[in-house]
């Protein structure tokens, strides 16, 4: 969570110590933040091996940049956005190298997700608990529908910091969730009406 | 049937992003509308859940950090250009810039062919590359000292106060050999000031410019009882062994109210002051120099103390006592053992300045984590910490007499106590 109350000061000092070449520090900084950027990033790209690349070059290129640190935001914010960075570039890589492996393309302003999408039998959102269908549901939607309701729910970012880490407005910020979550809302009611009538299927054949 | 916009309104008051004026109109939709109150319910169901099952998702991979770490601090500096490739990649990129790079000197050689002696290194090397304090040691400290006695001083409380001197690179080395413009210029400007001669004013601080220009200001405080590993030859050491040694490590050199209070402060703690001529008469004309280090040796480490704190135990009307004179915008205190925390009283309290312990610190693992972490990592203090521990002359500049410190590089001073082991 990025918050006021982070701990910044420790922070400072940690970068500021990076920045003198104190590797000592710099490894506390990847103590104190790796895992919690790699789950995040993790949460993004769904996928171990794009997550742990994006999250070490986030590292590398902070610790490169180190000195240029101001301070106008806080530390974890800084690598977030840089993270965020590589993880959109390696997005776009594998879109670019393997098209069929996200599914996912953004997703017009009047367009639906098709909840079919995960249909096969052992995809099939019935046999999931609520939050596997959750999960399943935040997978098909767009990535950028995705990435805000991360930063917002997981991050706990305001949208003024999600405006500045993503680049967009603040107008967008706010759509993009609010569309977000309407999607997702749409994608889990019809989860969930399919298995109600299932269920009701299966008592009126028992029956 | 609720607007778009609405609906948008009434997202924003759900995370909290509302302004008051539209936090009224949401409740008052609330109240008068079913549509806005079915909406509101339904965007709060979802966002209640989604919230709860990404916080629920476990760490999706634990990893050993030492392994992230070499491979992070392992790898070669890239530019920022490429770092959008993946490393799975990086190796191919690695071997064209190792390429480039040998294609590049072979053909600068063979354009500036006269820069090169037989044995292919460069004559300015001293350009190139910083020389290491055991390299200074090596290289002449003796005949320095012997060739340049201090009549004034038979006692010589510094006994290889030359060391620094000796580190200049215009030591073994014409001026037009330095390759600093500014040297030449100041070396023709200062004329009389011959290379060898004996400084005017010999009396405790050493400056002395030690090569390329550095990012930071960096304060060092080398603690005696861990100096021997900096890798100094320990007879020449056995000298300071007793002694604080004070480094000063100042990419810019400016004479200005700050390092007056500091070198004042030194002063009033018995300093004596031996400046390299060419430093002292640049500072004189208040010419900028640098990058600078300044050797404080002496004093011992309660004085040391006193002069990182900025006070003066025996102060005057200039200086007078427990008045802030520290020129340091933020301290930081780093891989420091509890006996040199103690080491250093009114600097450091050690126990509020402990590293964060670990959350689940009983269990076994992370206790060795947090054993490892306090000798590891040390403690760390923040110009902050000092502050809130009411440490006198741990103090930002703005406190230091309302002047910035150093303004002409916008950058911190920052006092880096570092026992390198």
């Amino acid at each position: 969570m990025v918050s006021a109350n982070q701990p910044q000061e420790d922070d400072q000092a940690l970068v500021t110590a990076s920045a003198l070449g104190d590797t000592l520090a710099a490894s506390r900084l990847v103590e104190k933040y790796y895992d919690r950027l790699y789950n995040s990033i993790h949460k993004i790209l769904d996928n171990h091996e794009d997550a742990k690349d994006a999250t070490q070059e986030a590292f590398l290129q902070v610790f490169r940049a180190v000195h240029k640190f101001q301070n106008r935001c806080q530390f974890y914010t800084w690598i977030y956005k840089i993270a965020l960075n590589c993880a959109f570039n390696l997005r776009r890589n594998n879109k670019k190298h393997h098209p069929q492996v996200d599914q996912r393309l953004p997703l017009q302003n009047t367009e639906r997700v098709d909840p079919n999408l995960f249909n096969q039998p052992e995809e099939s959102a019935e046999f999931l608990d609520e939050i596997g269908r959750v999960r399943k549901g935040l997978q098909l939607l767009g990535s950028d529908y995705r990435d805000v309701l991360v930063l917002k729910e997981v991050e706990e970012m305001d949208y003024q910091t999600i405006s500045e880490i993503l680049d967009i407005p603040i107008g967008t910020v706010r759509s993009r969730l609010h569309r977000a979550r309407q999607e997702l809302r749409w994608i889990l009611e019809q989860w969930e009406a399919r298995q109600s009538q299932k269920l009701e299927g299966g008592s009126h054949g028992q029956n | 049937m609720l607007s778009e916009e609405r609906k948008l309104l009434i997202s924003s008051y759900i995370d909290g992003e509302a302004t008051p004026g539209e936090s009224a109109l949401v409740r008052q939709l609330l109240e008068t509308s079913k549509s806005a109150r079915d909406y509101f319910q339904g965007q709060l169901w979802i966002a209640r859940r989604v919230r709860q099952t990404l916080h629920s998702d476990p760490p999706a991979k634990g990893f050993d950090k030492t392994d992230v770490l070499r491979e992070i601090f392992s790898r070669p500096q890239v530019s920022p250009a490429t770092s959008t490739t993946s490393y799975r990649r990086r190796p191919l990129w690695g071997a064209m810039a190792l390429a480039a790079a040998i294609a590049l000197w072979v053909g600068l050689s063979a354009i500036y062919p006269r820069h090169l002696e037989v044995g292919g290194t460069w004559k300015d090397q001293e350009i190139a590359s910083v020389p290491t304090h055991k390299a200074l040691l090596a290289s002449g400290v003796e005949s320095r000292v012997n060739r340049n006695p201090d009549p004034k001083m038979p006692s010589n409380p510094l006994p290889y106060a030359d060391l620094a001197i000796a580190g200049s690179p215009r030591v073994n080395e014409p001026l037009n050999h330095s390759g600093n413009d500014l040297e030449q210029r100041l070396s023709k400007e200062v004329g009389s000031l011959a290379e060898g001669d004996p400084a005017p004013n010999h009396s405790g601080i050493l400056a002395f410019p030690i090569g390329p220009s550095q990012t930071l200001k960096r304060v060092d405080l080398v603690l005696p009882n861990v100096f021997k590993a900096k890798g100094l030859d320990p007879d020449l050491l056995s000298d300071w062994e007793l002694n604080g040694i004070l480094r000063l490590d100042l990419p810019t050199y400016q004479e200005n109210e700050a390092t007056k209070r500091l070198i004042a402060t030194l002063k009033a703690e018995g300093c004596s002051t031996y400046l390299d001529p060419l430093v002292e008469e640049k500072i004189r004309r208040n010419i900028p120099v640098g990058p600078v280090v300044i050797v404080v040796q002496g004093l011992d480490l309660t004085r040391v103390c006193r002069v990182v704190q900025g006070t003066t135990k025996t102060g005057n009307a200039k200086t007078p006592t427990n008045q802030p004179t520290s020129v340091f915008d933020e301290v930081i205190v780093g891989n420091l053992s509890a006996r040199e925390l103690e080491a250093i009283p009114g600097i450091l309290a050690p126990n509020t300045l402990r590293p964060r312990p670990f959350r689940k610190a009983n269990e076994p693992e992370n206790l060795q984590k947090l054993s490892k972490s306090n000798s590891q990592f040390g403690a760390f203090a923040t110009i902050a910490s000092a502050s809130a521990l009411r440490i006198p002359g741990m103090v930002n500049s703005r406190r230091v007499g309302g002047e910035t410190a150093f303004d002409s590089a916008k950058a911190p001073v920052v006092l880096n106590i570092v026992p390198l082991r």
